[in-house]
């Protein structure tokens, strides 16, 4: 069972990805934050092995929370999944987030993104 | 009323002749008037020195009668000859001085006559004194001498033969004999005089008609827009400059600019100046430079010089024509800083832009010469006139060229000797442009004020549309008549299409800037309308599996058995599909599914109306509609930061504007509230600011459209500046100072519109744009 935090300042999306993850309730546990200070509110309280987050959010937005969250938990894996193009996406976030997903995102892709996060995890922990 | 000031006008140049014979002719009357004040008192000494030396020969009598004659030649004669000498000195050149003279010349001779005892030889004295009298070139002198020689030889003839004709009878009707003479000789003198004035008046009227010319070709050069200098070849000393160079220089007067030299006031150096002539001088043909001036503050003054060495007579000179290109050289530094910062984003049009400018600098400087058949002073004029760079023309009340340079020809495909004579409709197929040419030139010669037009479209011979900025202004004459128009045009063809191009940059910006945020727009919906998707597409099939076992149990019940294990089956299945959560999730999936569907839909359709094909001509459009769509297209440039509410008027009538135009303002609008707004907020986590766009109907006269953010104000500095081309206070790479420049040409200059703003520090800025309801032209008139 692993851990996974989804980021998100649109509802609706954190509904279609619960929705659309229902059949890996039993591999993965989900939470979910619309800003990026609920997100890190989450992580005080709660082991979380793999954070995906939006870019663009009101407030502290993507780059400025997977910053954050590389400091304090060097150990948590970091996606981004956000609405601007890969290129975009490149020349903003050099080195915060392992992988860089773009929406619409297909759920095989973001399902094996989050496996190959964790098991990443897994392989830089262990050789610690 | 034009044919009125035409008859002005020669009545003005008769008069002017007419003075300029009057007075040639006094001049005649006084110098002749001069001749008979000296030939008069020598006759008066030669009548005395006769009466002594002749009368004792001629005479046989008593010494007495000798006395007798030489008191007469003195007193008789210095009676005849102190009133015309008086006459003379008071009163030159009058009628009543030339008559006494003529009648006291011919009593001279009389008495010289009768001095010499009547001697025929005495008498070729009278064809002498007529002769003598003709120089005043005025028969009308000529009338009276002759009645007093008549009279003199009728009377004496009868009454003193002696005194006349040396007989002492028999002479009667000798004074016939005479008097044919008389005639005779003037006929002949009142041809002369004739023919003598005859002549003086065509020398006046040639004086007149070279006066006016001059004048006219000399308020050319005065008047002229262009500086104009003309230096001693030798030594580069000022001989004459009009107006406008002393303007330039800063001088009051000619005098002061003519102690220059033009080392005192240009930067360029004896060496190169030098060169310049030679080169001037070798082409034979005019050499364009830019200089620097000096005025007579010390003030820099760029200016493009264009040097033509001109012959005249037998002299030349340089004739420099010096035009003023600050403006033009602080337009080519903005435009380099605009060209370095539109080059991040629109690296191709950045070529077209250097390509455009290089063009604008490029001058062409050729001037064809037609040879002149004026006179000296008018090949000077007329060649300072073809050396302006700039197209420069003369029409009178009829819109008839009177003067042109090659310039101006050239647009209308001709030459100046085909030119002249004819009006613009006679090239220009534009019929529209033509009139408001026609218009304008009637505007200036009637108003007697100069007018200014920034923009003036011409169709050239070759049918392409060229733009001109041109002067106009009435040219006056030296009697204070206007019957020229004065007229003055830059091309300004390369520089309308510099703008279009810089105009479509600003376009090509901004959408570029708005493309990333629209594909996030349309993105984010997409990913949860597919994860909706997936989800139903994932819960149809255990829905499938649960249903497959009610059907199993359906059967079983039919039969009238269900077995306790198919229940078990069944309720194994609803749990294992968790039937309770996809009954609940299912309509809530697709309720959202829909909703993003909408969304993507709103901002397709909002790009299309914002994209709207940039039409020429103005069509009724609906404007809550279109700012509703521009909104929608720049969403993710404000949502992080603002909140936007918008306040329509719903008795707003389509309004006739020009779509693509008006979005681009309103968007431009947008952006710089949600900029100003950023400042502010920062990145939103304090709270969101504010965009309100309010429209309103004004009176059905105006649609009103209100933009007002929460941002920090316009500075009071930068408040004059705003809407200056170039001017910007965002950083470099954010904006090209080209947005509200631009906004403010689209509601102004094309919708004849008014684009204003209030603005408090601290407090937010409000901008006012109002479109008229009614194209201007058509409306007004039936209201009032």
């Amino acid at each position: 069972m692993i851990t996974v935090l989804f980021v998100d300042d649109e509802p609706n999306v954190l509904n279609g990805l619960q929705r659309m993850l229902r059949p890996m309730r039993r591999e993965w546990e989900l939470c979910f934050a619309h800003s990026g200070a609920e997100a890190l509110a989450i992580l005080a309280e709660k082991k979380v092995d793999v954070i995906v987050s939006d870019m663009k959010m009101p407030g502290l937005d993507g780059a400025q929370l997977l910053e954050e969250v590389s400091a304090k938990y060097p150990q948590i894996g970091r996606i981004i999944l956000s609405g601007y193009s890969e290129k975009e996406l490149a020349v903003r976030s050099s080195d915060i987030a392992h992988k860089y997903l773009t929406k619409p995102c297909d759920t095989e892709v973001l399902k094996s993104a989050v496996s190959t996060a964790n098991t990443l995890r897994l392989l830089f922990s262990d050789e610690k | 009323m034009a044919k009125t000031s035409l008859s002005d006008s020669q009545n003005t140049y008769n008069a002017r002749t007419e003075a300029l014979f009057r007075q040639h002719q006094l001049s005649i009357y006084k110098q002749t008037d001069r001749v008979f004040a000296i030939l008069m008192p020598i006759q008066w000494l030669a009548g005395i020195l006769a009466a002594c030396f002749l009368s004792p020969l001629t005479w046989d009598g008593a010494e007495s009668r000798i006395h007798i004659h030489i008191w007469t030649a003195i007193l008789l004669g210095g009676t005849i000859t102190i009133l015309p000498v008086a006459l003379v000195f008071m009163r030159p050149g009058t009628v009543i001085t030339r008559n006494i003279v003529a009648i006291s010349q011919m009593l001279m001779t009389g008495l010289l006559i009768h001095l010499s005892g009547g001697r025929i030889e005495t008498h070729f004295h009278v064809f002498g004194s007529l002769a003598f009298l003709a120089f005043y070139r005025d028969w009308r002198v000529l009338v009276p001498a002759t009645a007093v020689t008549f009279l003199d030889h009728l009377v004496r003839g009868w009454f003193y033969p002696m005194s006349m004709y040396g007989v002492l009878n028999g002479g009667e009707w000798r004074w016939i004999e005479h008097a044919g003479w008389v005639i005779f000789i003037d006929i002949f003198l009142f041809t002369s005089c004739y023919y003598g004035a005859k002549e003086m008046w065509k020398i006046a009227k040639r004086t007149a008609e070279l006066d006016a010319s001059e004048e006219r070709h000399r308020a050319v050069v005065e008047q002229s827009k262009e500086g104009m200098v003309f230096l001693d070849p030798e030594t580069f000393q000022v001989m004459d400059c009009n107006e406008a160079f002393r303007k330039l220089l800063g001088y009051a007067t000619s005098d002061d600019v003519k102690k220059l030299s033009n080392y005192d006031y240009s930067a360029t150096i004896p060496e190169e100046l030098e060169r310049l002539s030679q080169v001037v001088i070798e082409q034979r043909s005019s050499v364009s430079v830019e200089d620097i001036y000096y005025s007579s503050d010390a003030a820099r003054i760029p200016v493009e010089v264009s040097i033509n060495l001109i012959h005249y007579g037998n002299s030349q000179a340089y004739c420099c024509v010096v035009r003023d290109i600050t403006e033009r050289k602080s337009m080519g530094e903005k435009l380099q800083l605009a060209h370095d910062q539109l080059e991040q984003r629109v690296a191709e049009r950045t070529e077209e832009l250097i390509c455009a400018n290089d063009t604008m600098r490029v001058e062409v400087n050729e001037r064809k010469r037609a040879e002149s058949e004026l006179s000296a002073a008018q090949q000077f004029l007329y060649k300072v006139i073809d050396n302006v760079p700039c197209h420069i023309f003369v029409k009178d009340r009829e819109g008839r060229f009177v003067l042109a340079n090659n310039a101006v020809a050239e647009i209308y495909g001709t030459t100046i000797e085909r030119l002249l004579g004819k009006t613009d409709a006679d090239f220009n197929p534009n019929a529209d442009e033509v009139k408001q040419i026609r218009q304008d030139d009637l505007q200036v010669l009637n108003s007697l004020q100069e007018k200014f037009i920034p923009e003036e479209a011409v169709t050239s011979a070759a049918g392409e549309t060229r733009w001109f900025q041109t002067i106009k202004r009435p040219l006056v004459l030296h009697d204070g008549s206007v019957q020229y128009l004065l007229g003055m045009a830059t091309d300004m063809t390369e520089r309308k299409l510099l703008e279009n191009q810089l105009h479509h940059a600003q376009k090509m910006e901004s959408i570029g800037q708005l493309a990333a945020g629209i594909a996030h727009e349309i993105n984010t919906p997409t990913q949860y309308v597919g994860d909706n998707t997936r989800f139903v597409q994932d819960a149809f099939k255990d829905l499938a599996t649960v249903l497959e076992t009610f059907t199993g149990m359906l059967a079983a019940a039919r039969s009238g058995l269900t077995p306790p294990e198919l229940i078990a089956q069944v309720e194994k299945e609803i749990e294992a599909a968790d039937l309770e959560y996809l009954l609940a999730e299912i309509p809530h999936a697709l309720q959202q599914s829909l909703e993003g569907v909408t969304r993507i839909a709103k901002i397709v359709q909002a790009m299309k109306d914002f994209a709207h094909p940039g039409a020429n001509e103005k069509k009724a459009a609906d404007l809550n509609k279109a700012i509703e769509s521009t909104i929608t297209v720049a969403r993710n440039e404000w949502k992080y930061i603002a909140e936007v509410e918008t306040h329509f008027a719903e008795n707003l009538p389509a309004v006739p504007c020009l779509l693509g135009e008006f979005n681009q303002v309103i968007l431009n609008m947008t952006i710089n509230a949600s900029h100003a707004i950023a400042d502010v907020v920062g990145d939103g986590v304090n709270g969101k600011g504010k965009i309100t766009i309010t429209t309103a109907n004004i009176a059905d006269q105006w649609a009103e459209i209100r933009i007002s953010d929460t941002g920090g104000g316009i500075p009071l500095a930068a408040r004059n500046r705003i809407f200056d081309p170039f001017f910007t206070t965002k950083e470099v790479g954010k904006g090209t100072g080209q947005g509200l420049a631009i906004s403010h040409d689209v509601i102004v200059e094309k919708h004849k519109g008014q684009l204003s703003f209030e603005t408090e520090m601290g407090q937010g800025t409000t901008f006012i744009i109002r479109l008229p309801l009614a194209e201007p032209t058509s409306q007004k008139n039936n209201q009032s």
